[in-house]
């Protein structure tokens, strides 16, 4: 195994352990808001759970990113994984970058919106849609354009050594 | 499709009929009436104020009734289920609601109610009082001796209290040695009951030990008899007790078959309350109450017909006062209602401005297909909203709006080949040329496809939004400000536009020089006219600012593109789902049945999280970057007086 197969590995295991990091703190944040409120308001049940799990979406974005390496890796392919070049290596350490971090921050500041959301919520419920869950999936975008430029890397940019 | 007309009116009725009238009106619920605060009459003549009595026995007797049904709630037989959270409504027949109504039986139902909730409150603080003294007599039972001859002896102290188990055998010890004499009588979970004999001129030694052990003083004051019959007595009223609320939770539970009639006497009243609210808050003179306020001006015939009935009310036509605060509806055609939906969540438009429902219509349609572009997901969002459509009481308009986007959304997947992502060359590449065949390109071959198509869609929709607000200020014939504030714009930015084409040689260059100027004048214009108040200084820095506001409207095209990441992102979860499905169902034996709940479970997620993420992006791009070049909103909703009710749903025949 050459050192490039690691440092490609390296960029999948980022991808999906920042962006999943990200989505646990943005889950958490906004799970711990929604159950002071369901202390006293338990009918709203429905209405926050929707808020409470919108963080979580970055971390299938890292994850699917770093399946992406797998696959085209050959990690489920016959004949087992590929070996890469050093300078390959690195290219795919790159291209994992935008999914890990955008992940990892835009997850974390996703549950604060989303606290704040649920939060409102409990004063004003006809206002839970129109401003929480919005807003919230405002800051999800930057997720998905880190993501998107990850894919477009990995399938387009990388040239991918063939399985034996 | 359009903002309803709407007229003022004025209907002056005499007191004795105002009720009636209200109830008629209520009845059609087409016409809104202001209180006296908001009444334009009641500008020019303060002296008309609003009846000073308020409907207090009506509140008295909702809140009643929402109490007793809240306490029935629990006693009642609930429609259990996914059924019962579509319908929470309970469907009643008319002749049946006029029955409950018009009867007494309903009434004396609450009034049974409040008894039967009242005792069991009474029995539940007189079962947890019982309960609790038995828990305390409970160690004591081993006493013997009768309570009354505990006490002070001539040289002794009794004392009765409970000492801690990790304090006991030290404090025992102790006792002894200030020749108290200690015994056990019974414990209660860690502590025991003890009784302690003392000299009386050891007593303060004696307490002082005791205290550091934690111990609890206990009395039987009013008490006489053995603690025994004491417990057995309290036992017996305990057993008593339960007795007695069981018949009353029978008797709740019987009176929970009447839930129903407490609820049409509930939504009855409600709305007997508001017409009242209405009528006390209008203003009145001795005799006449004046209802001042708005009806569509198609609905006007109607409320004419309506106040026609009665014979000492009449209706007129009033003028609109001046920055009078119109309320606004809109009016659109059936297949456009649903997409009300976006415009009434954004909030009414102000009453001179146009309706965006029917221009927005089309593009949410498009966009939302465009973010999933996946034909298998939009068939899922089909299945659902059927389900939905079939089951579900009350207002449906937000299912029927998925429902055309399920459609452009299986229309973008056919185009794109997304049948639950790659689905189809992953298991069944039977079906691969008829995917072919409806294909016209493929995004993850042909990225800049889906990329330029994005951008192409936003940047037309941005030049409808500047051209529908230039054909609207014509039509209000604010000729100026449609030629320098929109025309300037629409000629500009279109310039530009072919002035870049040409210059990347996709169109022939002599259409450059010529956009150089088209795209020169409007700008100057912009700079000198479209701020056509106070000084040159201020016009012309105003106007900079205005042609420097350019780059914003490239900001917004660029926004445009998260059609493209979102379709794309779509399709890439997709992608893994299927290939981890695939993988799952490489296990031995287990694998099919795996692998099937992988793909179901994954692909109705995916729908979920893509489709939510479509919907409010979607919205986003109306409300961000459509709605300004045209609306400002802000408008005040026009609330008819009209029956609501929140607990049942009625129906013309028998159900």
């Amino acid at each position: 195994m050459e050192w490039g197969f690691v440092l490609g590995l390296i960029g999948a295991v980022l991808a999906a352990v920042l962006a999943g990091i990200g989505s646990a703190i943005g889950v958490a944040t906004a799970g711990r808001t929604a159950t002071g409120i369901l202390s006293e308001k338990p009918e709203r049940y429905g209405q926050l759970f929707i808020m409470v799990v919108l963080p979580g979406t970055q971390g299938f974005y890292g994850f699917l990113a770093a399946f992406l390496v797998m696959l085209n890796l050959n990690f489920f392919g016959e004949g087992g994984p590929v070996d890469l070049t050093v300078k390959l290596g690195f290219q795919v350490f790159a291209a994992c970058l935008p999914a890990a971090f955008a992940g990892l921050v835009s997850a974390i500041h996703q549950g604060r919106v989303c606290a704040a959301g649920i939060m409102m919520a409990a004063k004003k419920p006809e206002m839970a849609f129109k401003a929480g869950v919005v807003y919230a999936v405002m800051v999800e975008i930057y997720a998905v354009l880190g993501l998107l430029i990850s894919i477009f890397m990995l399938l387009f940019g990388i040239n991918w050594p063939q399985a034996v | 499709m359009a903002i309803a007309q709407m007229k003022k009116v004025m209907i002056a009725t005499h007191r004795s009929e105002a009720a009636l009238l209200l109830e008629a009106i209520q009845q059609e619920g087409i016409m809104e009436v202001l209180d006296a605060d908001k009444a334009m009459v009641s500008k020019d003549w303060p002296e008309l104020q609003p009846q000073s009595t308020r409907p207090r026995d009506l509140q008295d007797l909702t809140s009643r009734l929402a109490k007793s049904i809240s306490f029935l709630q629990e006693y009642k037989q609930e429609k259990k289920g996914l059924t019962g959270m579509l319908s929470p409504r309970a469907v009643v027949a008319e002749k049946f609601y006029s029955e409950v109504v018009s009867g007494r039986e309903a009434l004396e139902i609450l009034e049974k109610c409040e008894e039967v909730r009242e005792k069991i409150g009474r029995l539940n603080g007189r079962y947890e009082s019982c309960r609790s003294m038995v828990e305390s007599l409970e160690p004591w039972v081993g006493l013997t001796t009768p309570i009354e001859e505990i006490g002070k002896l001539r040289r002794t102290n009794i004392l009765l209290g409970l000492i801690p188990g990790q304090h006991f055998e030290r404090t025992a010890a102790a006792l002894g040695e200030l020749g108290a004499a200690l015994e056990q009588v019974g414990s209660t979970g860690n502590r025991h009951a003890c009784v302690i004999v003392c000299l009386k001129e050891n007593i303060s030694d004696v307490q002082k030990v005791l205290r550091a052990a934690d111990y609890e003083p206990v009395s039987f004051e009013s008490m006489t008899g053995t603690v025994a019959e004491a417990y057995e007595k309290n036992k017996a009223e305990l057993n008593e007790i339960s007795k007695h609320l069981q018949t009353e939770y029978e008797k709740a539970a019987e009176l929970g078959q009447e839930y129903l009639k407490l609820q049409i006497l509930l939504d009855h009243y409600e709305n007997l309350l508001k017409r009242q609210q209405v009528q006390t808050s209008a203003p009145a003179t001795e005799q006449t109450v004046l209802l001042e306020g708005w009806v569509k001006k198609a609905d006007y015939g109607r409320l004419e017909a309506t106040a026609s009935q009665f014979s000492a009310s009449s209706l007129m036509e009033m003028e609109q006062g001046q920055d009078e605060d119109v309320p606004v509806e809109i009016t659109n055609t059936r297949t456009v209602r649903p997409f009300e939906v976006i415009t009434r969540l954004y909030g009414m438009p102000q009453h001179f401005e146009v309706d965006p429902t029917a221009f927005l219509a089309p593009f949410f349609a498009l966009f939302f297909g465009l973010c999933l572009t996946d034909a298998g997901y939009g068939i899922v969002i089909i299945a659902v909203v059927a389900y939905m459509l079939r089951k579900m009481q009350g207002d449906k308009m937000l299912f029927w709006l998925l429902g055309a986007c399920s459609l452009t959304t299986i229309a973008a997947g056919a185009l794109t080949g997304g049948w639950f992502g790659d689905a189809i060359q992953q298991f069944i590449p039977q079906l691969a040329p008829v995917r072919k065949k409806m294909m016209w390109f493929d995004p993850l071959e042909q990225p800049m496809t889906f990329f330029v198509l994005a951008l192409g869609l936003g940047y037309f929709q941005i030049i409808v939004g500047l051209a529908i607000a230039f054909i609207h200020q014509l039509v209000r014939k604010d000729f100026i400000g449609a030629v320098c504030e929109k025309l300037t714009w629409l000629v500009m930015l279109n310039s530009l536009m072919l002035f870049g084409f040409s210059k990347v040689g996709m169109i022939p260059a002599v259409i450059s020089r010529i956009c150089v100027w088209t795209a020169a004048v409007p700008a100057v214009m912009i700079v000198l006219f479209s701020e056509r108040q106070g000084s040159w200084a201020g016009r012309i820095g105003m106007g900079s600012y205005q042609l420097f506001s350019t780059i914003f409207y490239v900001g917004d095209v660029l926004s445009y593109l998260r059609l493209m990441a979102l379709g794309m992102v779509t399709a890439g979860l997709a992608m893994a789902i299927n290939v981890i499905g695939k993988i799952a169902g490489g296990i031995p034996y287990v694998g099919v049945i795996l692998a099937i709940l992988v793909l179901i479970g994954g692909h109705l997620f995916n729908t979920a999280i893509s489709g939510l993420s479509a919907f409010v992006h979607t919205l986003r791009l109306q409300y961000v970057e459509f709605f300004p070049k045209f609306l400002v909103g802000g408008g005040r909703l026009f609330e008819p007086l009209g029956k609501q009710y929140k607990n049942i749903y009625i129906v013309k025949s028998e159900a």
